[in-house]
């Protein structure tokens, strides 16, 4: 959600079931235009907030040019000065953090146990049912992640919740303890959940970026918004992910009115489970997609004005379940 | 006039080139239709921005709630106008006086309704604000619904989500006049029901024309006919009611081709649902999918939907009439399960400052109702607790806002419902005397007490249990209580979120306070689906010798055990505990 147009979609937000502390608003306005200005960006957006058991966080992020590839993200707890989020994590670290199903503490030096014992005990419960969802998931992971595996420190952007089908097969190699660090410092949990709910759940409305013939990708200048007629089509959303930007040949299947230069991106049609993805209109005005994978990501437009903005609100904990529950 | 540009001949050609490809039998005869066709393209393809822009907006919509806010206006009108013609009447006779009086009984009648603009002030501070056109259209509705003289109290329930639609629901008291006559019809319907099916036509046509003589009573009170609280969906829901007592062998029905490890309670007795303004039935729901349309009741609740929602998780779809296709087995459509689902949530997550209400002493007047009736409500609970009912304690005096975000400040306000599905121990009451049940229970509530964390103090004040005793699934506390402007902390308000169905809240401020639940319906539960597939292997052993009072006595054991592992539980405090003693333990308003 954009800092410019963040009073407007107040309501919009309450439409949607997550609206923030009203007192706390024009604090946050206030701190974010601090943030952009003093980080020189072209824009700020207000990401999200997750709750945790006593402080929440909120989520923010920033970027100067490209408004994919180079934003930073940063959070804070007292919603008055903003602290930079980690970047850099070990794919041991990203295992942990799906591994770790509690809610966040609310303290970012927190260091999260898990107990080895403990999650033997998960594993005898959990493998049974879990296979049948990692094989769904298989061909969702192809599509960016087969030469993560190979490499022990991956990049900022890689990351997601879903587990990769020869994970089970690494935990139970490892068996000494002191080979595997079963520990995480929340800061590191809270930027490791964000980037996977940006990159699974981080939607746009097509048409909103723009690729120009350079290869440069800016914000279309004259973007109003979706209309009526294209809110219902699920491949008019896209995923503003990284991971899913490749290059479309003529032999995948392309919409009739393919255009290179905003199909560049990847749509949320085929998104596994079926169906994770819900679109309503409320009052009449406000165009809200909810996210049932991720409990708490919303999209939404204001049908009259385009305005339109992302905001996650939740404990960042992924619905595990849902494939049974729709 | 976009023919003026385009050249005659281009026209021409056009026809031509139509009529060739297609070939049509007789081009000649709708030469002139073709011509038609064509125009119309043309002024097709000047589009005009302008209006498609005014096309946006969904005129329809707005129409129906202008509709509603002129309904409301001319309404208020008409009352002002009466209201001014009854002033006049005081002060030129005093016969008309006596008249004057009736109308101000009828006014007396009119039900509590909760200031939405209010409360929705303090909800926006809490951040689970309202938008103001559903504030507004809810506001109207409840106060359209006051008019109908039916109901003691109406709230804002709070929304569900659906993956389809969304569900506005509206929680209502029905008054004791209105509790009678549903009462009466229901009992007379139970009693008869086991007769012969001859007779019970002849009641349901005396029923029918009770219910019509109930019909003009509200068309009565409801002057200007429009679309809100229609007669229509009372008589729907009483209806549907009647025709599902009906089969009162219904489990029977169903049990053949049921699994044997489906719901112990309902393999064995049915409990039959609760008295109507009692307990989980205390209040009636009225939920819709879209604020300017009809509202719909929904049926009384049957402890076996309870039992049975626990064991799923599945998100609402939207429609009422969906069938719920889970695993363990829902018997019953999504009017059911989202019924059990509210009755759950508000079983849990309604909660108030301690000592803001008290319970009130004196029994209710259709009490006296229900004696009267006890022959014919064979089952139903004859013995009623007094803690059902709920006052304002005028002795209130506001906590600080410290204590307020501490869980221990805040009471449960509404009783739990137990494993059955019931909230007045009408399990118990079926298998044995009345007098040895309450010994039983009490006992049971002493040892809770004991061992409980003793600093928490037990007064008269913890209505059904202080919060500071929920617990949560993922060895977190139940609630979070959060000032909602953290940089004032004097005037501000104070919010309650439940972590155990993350969506609902309590709001306090001052003397003021409120809650509602806006979220998904679902419970915060990381393993719920394990669980249940473990606890069905284990209900399968327990089932085959299974008796009543076996039952009973397991029930209690089992309690016993849970406030065991409580106890262990508040000793050990923050330490990571294994996920199995936590299935069982009490959780957050809730006995599993």
């Amino acid at each position: 959600m954009d800092v410019k147009v963040f009073h407007y979609l107040i309501d919009a937000l309450k439409v949607a079931g997550c609206s923030i502390y009203e007192d706390n608003i024009p604090v946050l306005y206030n701190s974010l235009i601090k943030l952009q200005s003093e980080n020189h960006f072209n824009s700020v957006y207000l990401w999200g907030r997750i709750e945790t058991l006593s402080n929440d966080y909120y989520i923010a992020y920033g970027h100067q040019k490209d408004p994919i590839e180079n934003r930073i993200f940063f959070y804070t707890q007292n919603i008055l000065e903003w602290d930079i989020m980690p970047t850099d994590w070990s794919i041991h670290e990203t295992d942990l953090v799906r591994r770790i199903k509690t809610k966040l503490y609310g303290n970012p030096r927190y260091l999260e146990t898990i107990d080895n014992s403990n999650k033997k005990s998960q594993e005898t419960t959990e493998y049974p049912i879990a296979p049948s969802v990692v094989m769904k998931y298989d061909d969702y992971v192809e599509s960016g992640e087969e030469d993560v595996q190979n490499i022990e420190n991956i990049t900022f952007n890689d990351v997601i919740s879903i587990n990769e089908a020869d994970e089970i097969m690494e935990t139970e190699s490892i068996d000494d303890p002191s080979n595997l660090k079963s520990s995480i410092k929340e800061e590191d949990r809270l930027a490791i959940t964000v980037q996977m709910i940006d990159n699974e759940c981080h939607i746009v409305p097509r048409g909103y970026l723009y690729k120009l013939p350079n290869g440069k990708i800016i914000k279309a200048p004259y973007f109003k918004g979706l209309d009526y007629s294209e809110i219902g089509n699920e491949k008019n959303f896209l995923h503003i992910n990284p991971q899913y930007c490749r290059p479309k040949g003529p032999t995948n299947d392309v919409r009739p009115d393919y255009n290179g230069s905003i199909d560049f991106l990847e749509s949320i049609d085929k998104d596994i489970p079926k169906g994770c993805w819900t679109s309503r209109i409320f009052s009449n005005r406000y165009f809200i997609i909810h996210s049932l994978l991720w409990p708490g990501a919303v999209f939404f437009q204001d049908m009259n004005t385009g305005i339109h903005g992302y905001f996650y609100n939740g404990y960042g904990l992924k619905n595990l379940d849902l494939p049974f529950m729709i | 006039m976009y023919l003026h540009k385009t050249q005659i001949l281009i026209h021409l050609q056009d026809i031509l080139n139509k009529i060739l490809s297609e070939r049509p039998a007789n081009p000649l005869e709708n030469f002139e239709k073709y011509s038609m066709l064509l125009k119309r393209t043309y002024i097709h393809n000047e589009t005009n921005f302008e209006r498609v822009f005014v096309d946006n907006i969904n005129r329809n919509y707005c129409f129906k709630s202008l509709q509603m806010y002129k309904c409301a206006s001319t309404k208020q009108f008409e009352r002002q106008k009466q209201y001014n013609k009854n002033k006049r009447n005081i002060i030129n006779s005093e016969i008309d006086q006596r008249e004057e009086k009736k109308t101000t009984t009828n006014n007396n009648a009119i039900a509590k309704v909760q200031n939405l603009c209010e409360v929705n002030y303090m909800f926006n501070k809490a951040g689970f604000g309202l938008p103001m056109d559903e504030a507004s259209l809810i506001y109207l509705t409840m106060n359209e619904m006051a008019q109908l003289n039916k109901f003691e109290s109406i709230r804002f329930w709070g929304k569900i989500f659906g993956i389809k639609k969304i569900y506005y629901v509206i929680e209502c008291k029905w008054s004791n006049e209105e509790l009678e006559r549903k009462l009466l019809t229901v009992n007379s319907i139970n009693h008869n029901s086991k007769l012969s099916k001859q007779i019970f036509n002849d009641i349901a046509d005396n029923n029918l024309s009770h219910q019509e003589t109930k019909s003009i009573d509200i068309e009565n009170a409801q002057e200007i006919g429009n679309e809100y609280e229609s007669n229509l969906s009372y008589l729907d829901g009483e209806i549907i009611e009647n025709s599902i007592d009906q089969f009162d062998s219904w489990i029977s029905l169903n049990d053949s081709d049921s699994c044997k490890t489906i719901p112990k309670s309902s393999s064995k007795i049915v409990l039959e649902s609760e008295m109507i303004g009692v307990g989980t039935n205390k209040n009636v729901y009225f939920v819709t999918n879209k604020l300017n349309t009809r509202w719909i009741e929904l049926e009384s609740i049957k402890p076996h939907h309870i039992v049975e929602a626990r064991k799923i998780k599945r998100y609402i779809t939207g429609k009422l009439k969906n069938p719920i296709k889970s695993f363990p087995k829902f018997n019953g459509s999504e009017s059911e399960y989202l019924r059990a689902q509210i009755a759950r949530i508000s079983s849990s997550t309604q909660i108030s400052p301690r000592g803001y209400y008290i319970i009130d002493k004196k029994e209710k007047s259709w009490n006296e109702i229900s004696d009267k009736k006890s022959l014919a409500s064979l089952h139903s609970s004859t013995k009623i607790s007094e803690n059902d009912d709920l006052i304002l304690n005028e002795n209130f005096k506001p906590i600080s806002n410290n204590n307020l975000t501490n869980s221990s400040y805040w009471v449960h306000k509404n009783p739990q419902i137990d494993m059955n599905g019931v909230t007045n121990k009408l399990g118990f009451s079926k298998f044995s005397d009345s007098k040895k049940n309450e010994e039983n229970f009490e006992e049971v509530e002493e040892e809770e007490k004991f061992s409980y964390d003793e600093n928490i103090i037990n007064s008269k004040d913890d209505l059904f249990g202080n919060l500071g005793n929920d617990i949560s699934v993922d060895n977190t506390p139940a609630w979070k209580g959060v000032l909602c402007s953290p940089l004032d902390s004097r005037y501000s308000h104070t919010v309650m979120k439940s972590h155990v169905w993350p969506g609902a809240f309590a709001v306090a401020y001052n003397l003021q306070t409120d809650y509602m639940y806006i979220g998904w319906g679902q419970k915060q539960n990381s393993n719920t689906l394990y669980s249940t597939f473990i606890e069905e292997t284990k209900l399968e052993n327990v089932t085959i010798d299974n008796t009543s009072t076996v039952e009973c006595q397991e029930f209690t054991t089992t309690q016993k055990i849970e406030n065991e592992k409580h106890g262990l539980r508040k000793n050990k405090n923050k330490n990571i505990f294994p996920l199995q003693y936590n299935r069982k333990a009490y959780k957050g308003g809730e006995k599993k």
